[in-house]
């Protein structure tokens, strides 16, 4: 009762007041009517005041009494000075907005636990050494007999669970007419208890389920799938599904919030490992190995015991290998296994965003910075304006920290509301951005919750900001020498000092983004003006499948159909698209020669491909409809000169190690690209279109429409209708495609362009107000020097020179942090050199001008000043 | 902030003595009593008296009503 009563006693001050004036007064009256002279009463009292002040004390709680007084007082401050205020809230807003939004990104994607059972304790298995592309890699792919030693061999200190990659893949609850696509995962049925997770429906899958090869065919959907797909139907649980020519049935609902280990990416249904047909294959890497350790286990001796296995596997699997190049033996070999935490799961989006994600935390983070500078510049000019209030506080008795308090409650008021402001910015912009990292076909679904996280994030932030940028105004004014101050004889200089110390600051953050900023939009030029040597123009993909597989007959007779359908210009047939993301490689060799230490590329195309994407030809004759896979091959200009010395390979023949296939080269063709944007192009062979196991392919379509996608619905029903069995089951325009590569650049050019525009606009503001706030300091001087005879041009020059040499300064230093930083960011980059010229004095010259616009307001006021008046007013 | 002093704890025994043979009284009825009973000797301050009461009121120990006199101005009786 006593400490509520306090707290509320705090907003009925007033009344308490007059209620405790009222008590004493009534003493004083009772006094004087038992008969006792009023003089002697009211002296034997005591001050009224003092016993007020203090029972008030002890009716309410002082310190948050003045701190209230000081909020109220703060806030009365703020709404003085409308303009200035709102502009520091907005600037810190969009700073703290953006930070905590960048927040929301790295938390959610790398940082916050699963919501398993005791995450800490999660590992996951990795491979590490030189990849096929001889550079150093980790992997996390995993084969499932190797799996199954291996979780034999640990049983007793770990529980090894193998979880597929999570992939989009078509399925039916009817006819093969309405197949629809879901995220699959195939997982141990000991994932289940080991993680945990209870179900909301139903049962899940069970160390039982990871028994026989195929004998399983049972399906557990996450909570999110059984809310969009069923309106959480409670009958969805015995409904059965089809993949391929497999009947899955749905037994159970895995609860909420577990949606998978790979943060991006939701899964909808997990199936048991035992239903995918990589379990028997020991070549196939088709999942991820998460071991989770007994309590009480460390994971080196467990680290130790797979690497053994690991090493006595690869050393069996290497006796199999034949056409394997030397080097690449050893590598094989050289492999070492790791087991590292994981207790935010693994996932691939992870992978591919954690350095942009981080660099962009950097450039959040110099943007606040530089945000506070300019608060800090505002309230130091502040707090100069008010030397005079703060002695007079002082000298009628304020202590030193209550004037800290003064000052510091007013800040946390900017910051407060600057957050609250820039939560609301971060929970609009994390979304949008998350939108941004999205390839096309494949949408990242990231929960981002708001939660306490992110709150004690957002006000961890607005604690920091305030003592960043309050601290050291507070202290200054709390250090106000009142006979000096008052007297109106303060050196106005030391304020100057330390608001030029701040402009150099933020100069050269500022510096350091645009530099950042500029190589970022450099590589996004860069990498989306790269030449891909095909058109993508008016070039739709349709993937096909073909359930059962047919012969290439067929997949002809669909083609003919397709190029009846008007708005059609051409169609051919690969077994996947150009930069696609899928690849077949091999080793090649020549006459008797050991095996290439290049890889090549293989694509199988039918006739008419490579003019259908418009690659251009070198030499030789296109495939015909009689020549079969395989037997002749048409290869890329990288190819002969990789292979051939560059020497025209037309009628001559390589082998591709892979199966030893002998085959004769009949045409070359210029370069295209096959993989992706950022390596060089690769040794490519083209072989004769010959339809695949898995029944899959690619139309290639040119439209005669501007807009491909206009067709796409006739082109998928077209297909339906042309023969049973075929079904589209993705539709991709080739830009699309292209455009994938370079998602995470121009995510990273856009967000880098605007924070870069927004240090700018705060530096620029922070200059001026510095700018102006000396002139205003230093008109007395200025007025005199105008009256002595000085010229515009020197007065010009006197006032900007401190704070021109400052930003010098901060340019310089700004340059020395982004030539040292740029290091951690290079896999970022994509030939730019941070060294170029260009690159260096853009930022440069940028600033300078917004730097000079800047001053030229204040450099006007001070050329302005009348010396007649100035002079007199003093 | 109360000052320190030897007596506030003999003086917050005192009124609370006093109050729980003669509840419902005022300040100055209590100041009067504590004279009255010590046979003159002890003077409670005056003023200090009502911090005094203000902290055992925001204690708990005692409780606070306004009444009206017949003066009619008001006073607060403890109990």
């Amino acid at each position: 009762m006593s400490l509520w009563s306090r707290v509320t006693n705090l907003f009925c001050g007033a009344s308490l007041s007059i209620e405790i004036d009222e008590e004493l007064e009534s003493h004083i009256a009772e006094a004087i009517e038992q008969g006792r002279d009023p003089a002697e009463v009211r002296r034997a009292f005591g001050s009224p005041l003092r016993h007020r002040e203090s029972s008030l004390d002890i009716r309410l709680i002082g310190w948050l009494d003045s701190l209230r007084a000081d909020s109220v007082f703060g806030w009365r401050q703020l709404r003085k000075r409308k303009v200035t205020s709102a502009a520091a809230i907005l600037s810190l807003a969009l700073a703290i907005g953006a930070c905590t939004s960048a927040f929301r990104l790295i938390d959610a994607l790398l940082l916050r636990p699963l919501p398993v059972a005791q995450p800490e304790r999660l590992y996951g298995l990795f491979r590490e050494g030189i990849g096929f592309d001889g550079k150093h890699r980790i992997d996390d792919g995993c084969e499932y007999p190797m799996f199954t030693r291996m979780r034999a061999a640990v049983k007793d200190q770990a529980e090894l669970i193998a979880i597929s990659y999570v992939h989009p893949t078509d399925l039916t609850y009817a006819s093969d007419q309405e197949m629809e696509k879901a995220y699959v995962q195939y997982v141990s049925g000991l994932m289940f208890t080991s993680f945990g997770i209870l179900p909301a429906a139903g049962r899940l899958l069970t160390e039982d389920d990871d028994l026989t090869p195929h004998s399983h065919p049972y399906a557990v959907v996450s909570h999110d799938y059984w809310t969009r797909r069923f309106g959480q139907d409670r009958t969805a649980v015995g409904r059965t599904f089809r993949i391929g020519n497999d009947l899955f049935e749905i037994i159970g609902v895995a609860r909420e919030p577990f949606t998978g280990t790979e943060p991006g990416t939701v899964t909808d249904i997990f199936l048991p490992t035992m239903m995918n047909a990589g379990v028997t294959h020991a070549g196939w890497a088709w999942f991820r190995t998460l071991a989770r350790l007994k309590p009480g286990v460390a994971s080196i001796p467990v680290q130790d015991r797979l690497r053994a296995i690991f090493r006595a596997i690869q050393e069996e699997r290497v006796k199999g290998f034949t056409g394997w190049p030397k080097q690449r033996l050893d590598n094989f070999l050289a492999q070492r296994l790791l087991l590292n935490p994981v207790p935010s799961g693994i996932s691939e989006m992870q992978k591919d965003n954690r350095p942009s994600l981080r660099a962009l935390g950097v450039l959040v983070a110099l943007v606040l910075l530089i945000a506070c500078a300019n608060v800090a510049n505002l309230m130091t000019a502040q707090a100069a304006s008010r030397a005079r209030e703060m002695a007079l506080r002082v000298s009628i008795g304020a202590g030193r920290w209550r004037l800290v308090q003064l000052v510091l409650v007013e800040s946390a008021w900017l910051a407060f509301l600057a957050a609250a402001i820039g939560g609301l910015f971060a929970w609009w912009s994390a979304p949008l951005v998350v939108s941004m990292i999205n390839p096309p076909d494949n949408p990242a679904r990231l929960l981002l919750p708001a939660d306490w996280r992110v709150l004690g994030f957002g006000l961890a932030l607005a604690l920091g900001v305030t003592l960043l940028f309050g601290l050291a105004p507070a202290l200054r004014a709390s250090a106000v020498r009142p006979v000096s101050a008052l007297k109106g004889g303060e050196d106005p200089r030391s304020r100057s000092r330390l608001m030029h110390v701040l402009v150099a600051l933020q100069v050269a953050f500022c510096f350091l983004v645009l530099f950042v900023s500029g190589l970022f939009v450099a590589t996004f030029e860069r990498l989306s003006h790269q030449s891909t040597g095909f058109s993508a123009a008016r070039l739709l993909t349709l993937e096909t499948v073909a359930a059962p597989p047919q012969p290439l007959v067929f997949w002809d007779q669909v083609a003919d159909r397709l190029r009846t359908i008007p708005g059609i210009e051409t169609v051919a047939m690969s077994a996947w698209p150009l930069l696609s993301g899928n690849g077949m490689n091999g080793f090649v060799s020549t006459g008797a020669a050991a095996p290439s230490e290049v890889p090549a590329y293989f694509l199988s195309i039918s006739p008419g491909w490579l003019d259908a994407m418009r690659i251009p030809w070198i030499d030789g004759r296109d495939f015909r409809a009689t020549d079969t896979s395989p037997g002749v091959a048409i290869v890329n200009d990288s190819f002969a000169k990789q292979y051939f010395k560059g020497e025209n390979p037309i009628g001559k023949s390589f082998e591709k190690t892979s199966g030893r296939v002998h085959l004769q080269i009949v045409g070359l063709v210029r370069d295209a690209r096959y993989r992706n944007m950022r390596e060089p192009i690769t040794p490519t062979a083209y072989m004769p279109f010959q339809p695949i196991a898995t029944g899959r392919a690619t139309f290639i379509v040119r439209t005669s429409t501007p807009d491909p996608l206009a067709l796409a619905s006739i082109l998928r029903q077209e297909i339906l209708r042309a023969r049973l069995g075929f079904r589209v089951s993705n539709i991709r325009t080739q830009t699309e495609l292209n455009q994938q590569h370079t998602v995470r650049e121009r995510l990273l050019a856009t967000l880098a362009l605007f924070f870069a525009l927004v240090a700018l606009l705060l530096a620029g503001v922070g200059l001026y107000g510095v700018l102006d706030y000396s002139v205003l300091e230093r008109r007395r001087e200025i007025g005199i020097r105008m009256a002595i005879g000085a010229q515009p041009g020197d007065i010009a020059r006197r006032v900007t020179a401190d704070v021109f040499s400052m930003v010098l300064v901060g340019g310089l230093v700004g340059l020395a942090l982004g030539l040292a930083s740029v290091r951690y960011l290079e896999a970022l980059f994509y030939q730019v050199k941070p060294t170029d010229l260009a690159v260096l004095v853009a930022p440069a010259l940028t600033i300078l001008g917004v730097a000079l616009l800047a001053a030229l307001p204040a450099v006007i006021r001070a050329v302005r000043i009348d010396p007649v008046t100035m002079l007199r007013c003093e | 902030m109360p000052k320190p002093d030897s007596l506030q704890g003999s003086l917050d025994l005192l009124v609370l003595k006093i109050l729980s043979r003669r509840p419902r009284l005022h300040g100055y009825a209590i100041m009067t009593a504590i004279r009255a009973a010590s046979g003159e000797v002890l003077r409670a301050e005056e003023g200090s008296l009502y911090p005094a009461l203000h902290r055992m009121e925001e204690a708990g120990w005692i409780r606070a009503a306004w009444i009206t006199k017949d003066t009619g101005r008001r006073a607060a009786s403890m109990n």
